[in-house]
């Protein structure tokens, strides 16, 4: 359990670490790692005060704290690639909007340019 | 001294003609621009309508890609500072022309409106937030910030051009810390705000717990490794 917690420790960290240098290095939104942050965290929390899993897991039912330390974080996981899909979604949604309004823009100016060609011809013709 | 108003707006169609109103007829001598963050109401019809200066994006990128698209307006067309002013009328325009003087007496990088520089903040669950974002700024900057929730803030040209660049600048008290870790000038200028009038804040119940828990988080662990590149 000892080696556990140090690793589980160790590794938080050096996750923690690595999310924040991420947002150093200007690679992503802040808005995009709390979640991450906020992970390292229970991590952590989970590892330095063992208690907190022995007690939930007993009310639980759990055969070992350890089952619970890992159902958490394959929950939080699944939420995080659940929340992800919804974001991609909405991500393609705009980026189809976008394309779409962009090219029916550029449709319509051809066809006002070409309109008002066609008519500027027509007068020269008349002259 | 030319300054450009940024007035972002998300849904304001209830409130953003008495704004821009204002801001045209009684401050002539100030530019502004709209900028329309995706609207699902009438919004950008209104300013279309009217003939005001509009960015009309096409979809809602939050207040911080919005304020970001005003200030790319203000930086391309080589404003000397540019403030923000929500669109749904808590900001009084009447403090820019205090604003703007505090910047150039003090040579400040930023000029916040700020509720409490002479008045007491009140105290309740209003102000829980703002106290826990002021005391976050104040452990890890040692700097003391009023009102860190104020979204009313004048930028000098240097910050116009930072902002107007980089990423990670949203318009929230988090980069205000970070800028004032790094050696920003930031200045307090008392105002006062008005109440909301029409339409929905960015902030609504649950959104106000998320969006404490992302500025604190951001303050206190990220925002201090953050070094800042451009000069």
């Amino acid at each position: 359990m000892i080696l556990l917690r140090i690793l589980l420790i160790a590794s938080s960290l050096f996750l923690l670490l690595h999310v924040i240098r991420s947002v150093t290095k200007a690679r992503v939104r802040i808005d995009d790692i709390i979640f991450w942050v906020l992970f390292a965290i229970v991590l952590i929390v989970l590892a330095i005060v063992p208690q907190v899993a022995s007690f939930f897991a007993e009310v639980l039912h759990f055969q070992a704290p350890i089952n619970l330390v890992y159902l958490v974080v394959i929950f939080l996981l699944i939420l995080r690639v659940f929340n992800m899909s919804i974001k991609v979604s909405q991500l393609e949604m705009k980026m189809q909007q976008m394309v779409q309004d962009e090219a029916v823009k550029s449709c319509m100016g051809r066809e006002d340019a070409a309109g008002e060609d066609a008519q500027a011809s027509e007068e020269g013709g008349k002259e | 001294m030319k300054l450009l108003v940024i007035i972002p707006a998300y849904n304001e169609s209830g409130s953003i003609e008495r704004v821009v109103n204002c801001i045209r007829d009684e401050y002539p001598q100030y530019d502004y621009v709209v900028v329309n963050d995706g609207s699902v109401d009438d919004t950008a019809g209104i300013c279309r309508r009217n003939g005001y200066r509009l960015i009309d994006l096409k979809t809602n990128l939050g207040l911080a890609g919005a304020f970001q698209a005003g200030v790319k307006y203000a930086y391309e067309n080589d404003y000397d500072c540019a403030i923000q002013i929500d669109g749904d009328g808590q900001h009084d325009p009447a403090y820019i022309e205090g604003m703007a003087a505090l910047m150039q007496e003090t040579d400040a990088d930023i000029v916040i409106g700020s509720r409490f520089v002479e008045k007491k903040k009140p105290g309740g669950l209003r102000m829980f937030g703002s106290n826990i974002i002021a005391t976050a700024i104040r452990l890890t900057t040692g700097k003391l910030l009023r009102d860190p929730t104020s979204g009313m803030r004048l930028l000098n040209r240097r910050m116009i051009r930072e902002f107007a660049v980089n990423m990670n600048y949203g318009p929230e008290p988090d980069t205000v810390s970070y800028l004032m870790r790094n050696g920003a000038k930031v200045e307090e200028y008392q105002v006062e705000m008005r109440e909301r009038t029409a339409g929905k804040s960015y902030l609504s119940a649950w959104r106000s717990v998320e969006y404490m828990v992302r500025i604190v988080i951001s303050i206190v662990l990220i925002q201090p490794f953050r070094k800042r590149s451009t000069t």
